[in-house]
């Protein structure tokens, strides 16, 4: 296994009820990189992150992290953790209980669980808030909360899905800048599900450009733009100007 | 222009006054110093409510039909928040065909459930008592409990059980820390409601109770006998107000900290 290889998700597909909602994906994803799933709402991104969380079980193909096959590991022994679209704070416990929840299978003194809470909710600037109740913070507040509880438990992959899709422009465009600086500081493989072109190409590393199950395209921001592989990238990814043409001649 | 007229409401005082008159008229005569429910009143009296609280038999069958409340809606809350689950998590095979072979008590007369049960018991060579008639209670409320418990699973988001298991949870550690509290006031609404319908059945009680009366019961025996009629109302006065009592806070609860069905769902049992 070398760090390229450090999420290998080969020959992957899902049906559901005899559609494809991922078809015969293969992408590898390195260790420390974000990577962004980009596509039109039901390309199948978000079922591709939820078969990485494992919440879904793929029709065929296999998904392996850090050198270990994970295909058929049950979700509460993988070692990701997500950022759910609607952030799925627990509304019956308080900030401080939402963000141990998951530490309570993990064998650690109180001490140290309450170093790590704090060191949480300070990496998301939220000291102050242990006592809150989901129903009495902001979205963008919530979405910090969603974020601290999934990075206190030291994931080797962090799984976002449209993360920042509640929230508004000017709020969105912070947490852009933020998030990346939080990824670049935790060192933490991020794998980013968006439809939103402009998020996709400021934040990550690599793009995979989706449609209709399958990956179009797998690059770096600038060369998706300036050397989109297909028509279909070229036109979700900017204002293109198309030019029919006919082949008239072929020589040699 | 929209015209407002009062037929609506006078439509809504008839339909009250028709539902709720005749179960005023158990309170009123329950303090009249007569024995005959007959206006004018006479003079007003506790003294039913003094023989109410002294009759023997009518504690056995108060007591007796409290066990079997209690047991009935225990077991048909667990059995209902099994089913709830399953039709609002899983793929269920048969979905629409078991969802309708539970909720089928609900339009099989109760007569027909007590011939059989009575026939099915006596059949095995049982002897009739409580236990049938919990038996039958169990049968009768669990509708009534999954329909409360489905609308309440139905209501809070299926993420937050992910993302429990995503947090390392396995399926019984996420049950018991997220599913369980999100679902407890709708437990305990359950648990009341079943109650309530359990402590009035009288068909099903009346069957397969043999000589172990329940209150029902009890207050239909006393109805033969003009000079008991008088403490039936006072019972009746008291059960209306308890019984009405648990129904609010049912609702109440049912309704709490579920933010999508504030307003909305009032009907259902």
């Amino acid at each position: 296994m070398s760090d390229k290889e450090f999420i290998k998700i080969s020959h992957l597909s899902k049906n559901f009820d005899e559609v494809a909602a991922v078809d015969d994906v293969t992408i590898n994803i390195s260790k420390g990189e974000f990577f962004s799933l980009l596509g039109p709402s039901g390309c199948g991104k978000t079922t591709l992150l939820r078969i990485l969380a494992g919440f879904e079980y793929p029709s065929a193909g296999s998904v392996s992290i850090d050198g270990t096959d994970v295909t058929d590991v049950p979700a509460n022994l993988r070692p990701t953790n997500m950022v759910f679209q609607n952030y799925a704070i627990f509304p019956h416990i308080n900030v401080r209980r939402n963000i141990e929840f998951g530490l309570r299978k993990e064998k650690i003194s109180s001490q140290e669980m309450n170093d790590r809470v704090s060191e949480a909710l300070k990496m998301v600037k939220l000291e102050g808030y242990e006592n809150r109740f989901s129903n009495q913070l902001s979205g963008g507040q919530r979405q910090r909360i969603a974020l601290a509880r999934a990075l206190i438990k030291r994931p080797k992959v962090l799984l976002l899905d449209e993360p920042l899709g509640a929230l508004d422009k000017k709020l969105r465009e912070e947490m852009q800048i933020e998030l990346r600086n939080l990824q670049r500081s935790v060192g933490i493989t991020f794998v980013f599900v968006t439809h939103d072109q402009e998020e996709a190409m400021t934040m990550s590393d690599r793009v995979a450009v989706m449609n209709q199950g399958k990956i179009l395209q797998v690059s770096p921001p600038q060369q998706l733009y300036d050397y989109p592989n297909n028509l279909f990238v070229g036109d979700f990814i900017g204002d293109i100007n198309l030019l029919e043409s006919e082949i008239s001649n072929i020589n040699g | 222009m929209y015209k407002k007229n009062n037929t609506l409401l006078i439509y809504s005082i008839i339909y009250f006054a028709f539902l709720y008159i005749p179960v005023m008229l158990l309170p009123i005569f329950s303090f009249n110093d007569a024995i005959h429910m007959v206006f004018p009143l006479k003079g007003f009296t506790f003294k039913w409510y003094d023989q109410m609280i002294h009759s023997s038999r009518l504690h056995k069958a108060l007591m007796n039909s409290v066990k079997v409340g209690i047991v009935a809606s225990i077991f048909s809350t667990f059995i209902a928040l099994l089913a709830a689950k399953a039709f609002t998590r899983y793929k269920v095979r048969f979905h629409q065909l078991s969802y309708g072979a539970i909720l089928l008590p609900f339009v099989i007369p109760e007569i027909i459930i007590a011939v059989a049960l009575i026939v099915l018991w006596t059949g095995m060579g049982l002897q009739l008592g409580l236990i049938p008639v919990t038996i039958s209670h169990i049968l009768f409320c669990t509708p009534f409990c999954l329909l409360i418990l489905i609308s309440r699973m139905e209501g809070f988001d299926k993420h937050l059980e992910e993302a429990a298991m995503d947090l390392g949870e396995n399926a019984w550690g996420t049950f018991w820390r997220v599913t369980f509290p999100l679902v407890l006031p709708a437990i305990i609404a359950s648990l009341l409601l079943s109650f309530v319908i359990s402590f009035d059945e009288f068909i099903l009680a009346f069957f397969l109770s043999s000589s172990d009366q329940t209150l029902p019961m009890y207050m239909w025996g006393q109805m033969r006998f003009p000079k008991k009629l008088p403490h039936v109302l006072a019972l009746g006065a008291v059960i209306i107000v308890v019984t009405s009592m648990i129904v609010i806070i049912s609702y109440w609860l049912r309704n709490i900290g579920n933010p999508s069905s504030k307003k909305s769902n009032i009907g259902g049992i």
